[in-house]
């Protein structure tokens, strides 16, 4: 991982720890125009590692650092739950020089225990589209894209919650579930790509 | 009620959560009171005036809204399951933090695990998870959530095999459909107004149905409380129909057995899926569970209303369904976690008969189906050499079935005379493209016809005919395409419920 990642990281985890005292903080009860609002709108970025496996691969491919985007608009269905889209883009360059660009579109739910506090989980299902430009030695060839079933969760905590403008730190895993992937060598069958991301982003109701 | 009875109690709640429990019809709870369907039965006990009511929770009789212990007993859960894995000798139970730290660094896999135990084994634990969320006040959607966590914690660190995706979807949405299903099934056996012996066998067979919530209610003496059923947890109507007999199944050239095999099939509709508003989920739905005929286990299939809208008065509805399936037989063993959409227009005929028409279609989440790779024409015995099997259930590979997102569609119509039910069409059709296994596309049919007529009460008779068809298309240069189909026919008595 690069330095400016960790730094990234230790900055984030850092917020995190200050959390409980943000949220004993926070003002009760009163609803303001934030809270009245349903709709949310989040937009972020995270340091991201992904790997690639197959069943029949001898080895797990190599893991990846790289950056990634992260977005999304939901409703509030109750006081602890809300549903909506995620998108998360990752680009992505692997170590034969392929470049890969993933991007995740998801149908969330997004709960939190406890109504007082900014902590929730989150859980998604949808699609995966990977475009994969592949490096043959002498240039990328043109890109071949793949299809895959995706599934994500991820925990996080939501500072000024009551605010209309706000922040969260987020932990999530994406997994996307490819049926064949084009390597510079050969199509490998039964492939599944899991993404690990930590990152922040603006929430916005 | 005294300690050691309720811990007497408690013992016999955990014996019947190992054991088989039968479901227990609700009895009469008068001797001189005018004899009532099962349905009146349940309703007048909602209705019914309080003897003793309680004002401590949210509605009397509903368990009370604890989130830290949902979360708590969702880890009690996972550590039975270790436990009984342990006792088991199963080499994947021997986790360690070392264990926990290599499956978190892989990330998610596919499984090469039993098509039983990844079908039905892992939707039934997630059953468990989903009710450590009802048993402890939480929602439907919210126990929903709960169960992705008991199954992802599970995956990471209840057994050293890493974290298997199937499973992680099969457990969550099996468990969902599975859960709220028995959670609502159980409330039905249990007879909260009664007392004595009676209302205590109740709660033994409710908690055989759902553990979780059934050992939560003798915990908190709940199991002997009398108060109101929860409003929600009391259908509409109820009905089913048991149906034992024979059944030939015919080959790929369409001859039948000369010999049957005897089965018992199981149908039950929980509240009315053809008509009203709905907002909460499985406020309807409908079981079919099928043993013998072949296999031990041949079908379960729940589909639980989510969404219900009429439209144009009571004539037609559409409704959003979650759908859960397993079915074993000679043209295909398939298992699936759906959701769709059914259209359903109800008329009448005459003013003795009445047609509903039904279509329906929806998207596969995750689906199963078997597979031969080309060129294989028998999966060979999965035996392990000596000392490296892993235990039951838990298999090394390689895998003879496939996984994969899909589509389900289909079709019925059903006549009924007199407000009973005497012919059933069925089409029903899935489609799974195969994104684990046999590159190939997966397209399973299914056509069946039920005959019923009374005989006398409740005592019936019934034929059906059934025809599976399925076509694998490879995805090979040559584009290979193979087909299985056979029918079969089955005679049979049958119990309507009332």
């Amino acid at each position: 991982m690069t330095r400016g990642l960790l730094r990234c990281a230790a900055f984030l985890l850092a917020l995190a720890c200050l959390a409980p005292a943000t949220a004993r903080a926070q003002a009760p009860a009163d609803a303001t125009a934030a809270d009245r609002s349903r709709l949310w709108i989040v937009a972020g970025g995270a340091a991201t590692t992904l790997r690639g496996d197959c069943q029949d691969c001898e080895q797990p491919g190599p893991y990846l650092h790289t950056g990634s985007l992260l977005a999304g608009v939901g409703r509030r269905v109750n006081r602890q739950m809300d549903a909506g889209f995620e998108v998360l883009w990752v680009p992505a360059t692997s170590q034969a020089g392929s470049q890969i660009r993933s991007t995740f579109i998801v149908a969330a739910a997004q709960f939190r225990p406890w109504e007082s506090r900014g902590f929730f989980l989150k859980a998604g299902m949808g699609m995966t589209f990977v475009r994969n430009w592949i490096y043959d030695g002498s240039g990328l060839n043109p890109p071949v894209t793949s299809k895959a079933l995706a599934l994500t969760y991820s925990a996080g905590w939501v500072f000024r919650r009551h605010e209309r403008v706000g922040l969260q730190i987020i932990g999530s895993q994406h997994v996307a579930a490819l049926g064949d992937f084009q390597t510079s060598t050969a199509p490998v069958e039964n492939v599944v790509g899991n993404f690990w991301s930590f990152g922040a982003a603006v929430v916005i109701r | 009620m005294s300690r050691s009875r309720r811990a007497g109690a408690l013992c016999l709640a955990l014996v019947a959560f190992v054991g088989t429990g039968d479901l227990v019809a609700q009895e009469a709870t008068s001797a001189s009171a005018p004899p009532m369907t099962l349905t009146e039965a349940i309703r007048a006990e909602a209705a019914a005036p309080l003897i003793q009511p309680a004002a401590a929770d949210r509605c009397d009789g509903c368990p009370p809204r604890r989130v830290g212990h949902a979360f708590l007993q969702n880890v009690i859960v996972n550590a039975f399951y270790e436990t009984a894995n342990l006792v088991r000798g199963q080499e994947t139970a021997k986790i360690t933090p070392k264990t926990w730290w290599a499956n978190m660094k892989q990330g998610w896999v596919w499984d090469l695990d039993d098509f039983t135990v990844n079908q039905i084994g892992h939707p039934y634990q997630g059953n468990n998870y989903f009710n450590t969320g009802r048993a402890n006040g939480l929602s439907f959607w919210e126990s929903a959530g709960l169960t992705a966590f008991g199954s992802a914690t599970w995956e990471y660190f209840g057994e050293t095999n890493h974290a298997s995706l199937n499973d992680l979807i099969n457990t969550t949405l099996g468990g969902i459909a599975l859960g709220e299903m028995f959670h609502r099934m159980a409330w039905v056996v249990r007879d909260t107004r009664a007392t004595g012996r009676g209302r205590l066998m109740k709660e033994i067979a409710a908690a055989a149905i759902d553990p979780v919530t059934g050992v939560n209610r003798f915990l908190s003496d709940d199991s002997s409380r009398v108060s109101a059923k929860p409003a929600e947890m009391v259908p509409a109507v109820l009905t089913g129909l048991a149906s034992a007999g024979v059944l030939w199944q015919g080959s790929q050239a369409s001859a039948f057995t000369a010999t049957g095999d005897p089965f018992l099939e199981m149908d039950l509709l929980y509240g009315d899926l053809r008509q009203g508003r709905s907002r909460v989920p499985y406020d309807a739905f409908a079981v079919r569970l099928r043993f013998g005929g072949g296999n031990s286990f041949s079908e379960a299939r729940v589909r639980g209303r989510l969404l219900g809208q009429p439209v144009k008065g009571e004539r037609f509805q559409f409704d959003v369904l979650q759908d859960y399936d397993f079915n074993q037989n000679q043209a295909y063993k398939f298992g699936a976690q759906s959701f769709e959409v059914n259209a359903a227009f109800t008329g009448r005929v005459s003013s003795r008969l009445s047609v509903s028409l039904a279509g329906w279609g929806g998207l596969t989440a995750l689906g199963a189906v078997d597979s031969l790779p080309l060129g294989v024409t028998e999966p060979p015995p999965d035996v392990p050499a000596e000392g490296e099997s892993p235990g039951q259930g838990v298999s090394v590979g390689p895998r003879y079935y496939d996984y994969g997102p899909g589509s389900i569609f289909g079709g019925g119509v059903t006549v009924t005379r007199d407000g009973r039910v005497f012919a059933i069409l069925m089409y029903e059709g899935h489609h799974l493209y195969t994104l684990d296994g046999v590159r190939a596309n997966h397209l399973l049919r299914q056509a069946r016809l039920d005959l019923l007529a009374p005989i006398h009460g409740p005592l019936g008779l019934g034929v059906s005919g059934e025809y599976f068809d399925r076509r694998t298309f490879y995805q090979d240069a040559a584009k290979t395409e193979k087909r299985f189909h056979f029918p079969q026919i089955r005679a049979y008595l049958t119990w309507r419920i009332p």
